[in-house]
């Protein structure tokens, strides 16, 4: 196991017991979702038991559960107006203190994979698009290492060709490098389609996790606790309710089509 | 119908390229387009928080040589990257504030009050701290303190990025009351064309351009070209157009329940 929660609680959320395996996509959704990455991260203290690999979550461990969880927040941080990626990326070495042995090496290859390049160490911050700052946002994060992602809402405010870029990133991520990715989102299309597992949360506590595709498809539990159901979900379910229609649920709409076109 | 604000040829910078719109007392339009189109600062300009010198016509007049406190009492605003802090501790507070600022008599400032409240669901709330508030109850303070001195017309930039389907359903709800109700006009910019398909007009902008304009309904059926831009059609468009083109139905249909009793007859 990745990271275990045993009966963790903070100040917002409670009783929280969770199991993430290594090399995973999982969703988190409801009310107190960057709390649970707060959590997760370490940002906030908390009670209970809580492990990263052999790493129990207490004052020491603390920057080195950090480092190797790292947090990318909805937002880039630039609470220090720094001007260029370069002096950004400076700035973060020293703060968090990483021992890289040879950073330039290191910065570029982390801007590579993920679709940079060394032409952008020189760029203005501000003159980067949305999307842009999100792919450095997330090479920042590889510099230390880290084997989990945590993304706070990383798709509002991307259009869908930049959010296609960084999901397609998401899972290189996952599939090449072995990396657990948490994404918190109110996105039930883009939770459904891109994550394996999914965590909701409701009144401070988890309240069902499991199966990414046997959640989103249990219409009736959505609805019940007033989650937003993947579109495509809702269309085969009426199609379903209303006529018996015997078409199977699909993530892709294409492959919807296809069984809408054997079954009318 | 005589225009409530019309503008001609309006270039800014590099970013807005000779817009050219028509903007009609009570109708709804909205404004979508990929990632740094240059909505926001069409947003911007078209309620002076941008100055440009004589390409709006609001009321006859140029938008900008209205004074600013005439301007304000009719134009409201609801754009995240300018946004006013609150000031005052409580809801209520903010929005008596306004009114008090209004001039109003007593009892029609009561009034007003109560039914801002009343529609936006907040009277549970209104001796909340707005600084406390988490972001759907944020959003629907930031909406009521921007409506509240009844403007003629309202400009709103992204406002549901952040909120669930349900959210974002109530707070339509609460523009087409309000536009009912008071003849509001909206203009409304959005990534996320599911919000706008009941909206009279869409304008779709490209590089500070105005690319296709028409009804939602006429300006999706263009779908290549808005994929290709890296907009999402509205799951209802999108799967409309692919069954329309295997030919199981013949029109877009945006409603789910109308088209699975179309499909399964």
């Amino acid at each position: 196991m990745e990271i275990v929660l045993e009966n963790v609680s903070s100040t917002l959320l409670h009783n929280l017991t969770l199991e993430l395996k290594e090399g995973e996509i999982i969703g988190i959704t409801g009310e107190g979702k960057t709390e649970l990455l707060r959590i997760l991260n370490y940002q906030t203290p908390i009670e209970g038991k809580a492990k990263y690999k052999q790493l129990i979550y207490n004052k020491k461990n603390m920057y080195e559960i950090r480092k190797k969880i790292n947090l990318i927040e909805q937002q880039f941080n630039n609470q220090f107006f720094l001007s260029t990626v370069e002096e950004h990326i400076a700035f973060l070495i020293r703060y968090y203190k990483l021992e890289i042995e040879e950073p330039r090496k290191k910065v570029i290859s982390a801007l590579k994979m993920v679709g940079l390049s060394e032409e952008y160490l020189p760029k203005e911050l501000v003159t980067l698009s949305s999307s842009e700052q999100k792919l450095l946002q997330i090479a920042l994060s590889l510099l230390s290492n880290p084997t989990v992602l945590l993304l706070d809402e990383p798709f509002i405010n991307l259009d869908m060709k930049a959010q296609k870029k960084i999901e397609r990133l998401l899972l290189k991520l996952k599939e090449r490098y072995k990396k657990t990715i948490i994404i918190a989102s109110h996105n039930s299309n883009m939770l459904y389609n891109l994550t394996e597992k999914m965590v909701f949360l409701k009144k401070g506590t988890i309240l069902k996790q499991g199966d990414t595709g046997k959640l989103y498809q249990n219409v009736k539990f959505l609805t019940r606790y007033h989650y937003d159901i993947p579109d495509i979900v809702l269309f085969v379910y009426k199609a379903r309710e209303l006529k018996q229609a015997k078409i199977d649920y699909h993530k892709d709409i294409r492959d919807l089509i296809k069984d809408v076109y054997k079954h009318v | 119908m005589e225009n409530l604000m019309t503008v001609k040829n309006l270039n800014y910078k590099n970013i807005i390229r000779n817009i050219n719109l028509d903007i009609q007392k009570g109708t709804t339009i909205a404004i979508s387009g990929s990632n740094k189109c240059g909505k926001t600062t069409l947003m911007k300009l078209l309620c002076g928080l941008i100055e440009d010198e004589e390409s709006i016509i609001f009321e006859k007049i140029y938008l900008n040589s209205m004074p600013k406190t005439e301007l304000y009492k009719k134009i409201g605003f609801y754009i995240p990257s300018m946004k006013l802090p609150f000031v005052f501790n409580s809801i209520e507070q903010e929005l008596l504030f306004v009114l008090d600022n209004l001039g109003l008599p007593k009892d029609q400032r009561k009034e007003r009050y109560k039914k801002i409240i009343t529609l936006f669901k907040l009277r549970s709330h209104t001796m909340k701290d707005p600084a406390d508030l988490y972001s759907f109850l944020k959003v629907k303070a930031e909406l009521a303190l921007a409506v509240i001195h009844k403007p003629e017309i309202l400009f709103i930039d992204n406002i549901c990025a952040e909120l669930t389907r349900e959210e974002t359903k109530e707070i339509l709800e609460i523009l087409k009351v309000l536009q009912k109700e008071e003849n509001l006009t909206i203009v409304m910019a959005t990534d996320h064309l599911e919000e706008i398909l009941d909206f009279e007009k869409l304008y779709i902008l490209n590089q500070g351009e105005i690319l296709l304009k028409g009804t939602p309904l006429e300006v999706l059926e263009e779908d290549s070209l808005l994929n290709k831009m890296g907009l999402t059609l509205p799951f209802m468009v999108d799967l409309s157009l692919k069954l329309k083109y295997y030919e199981l139905i013949d029109h877009i249909e945006t409603d789910m329940e109308r088209l699975v009793n179309i499909l399964w007859k």
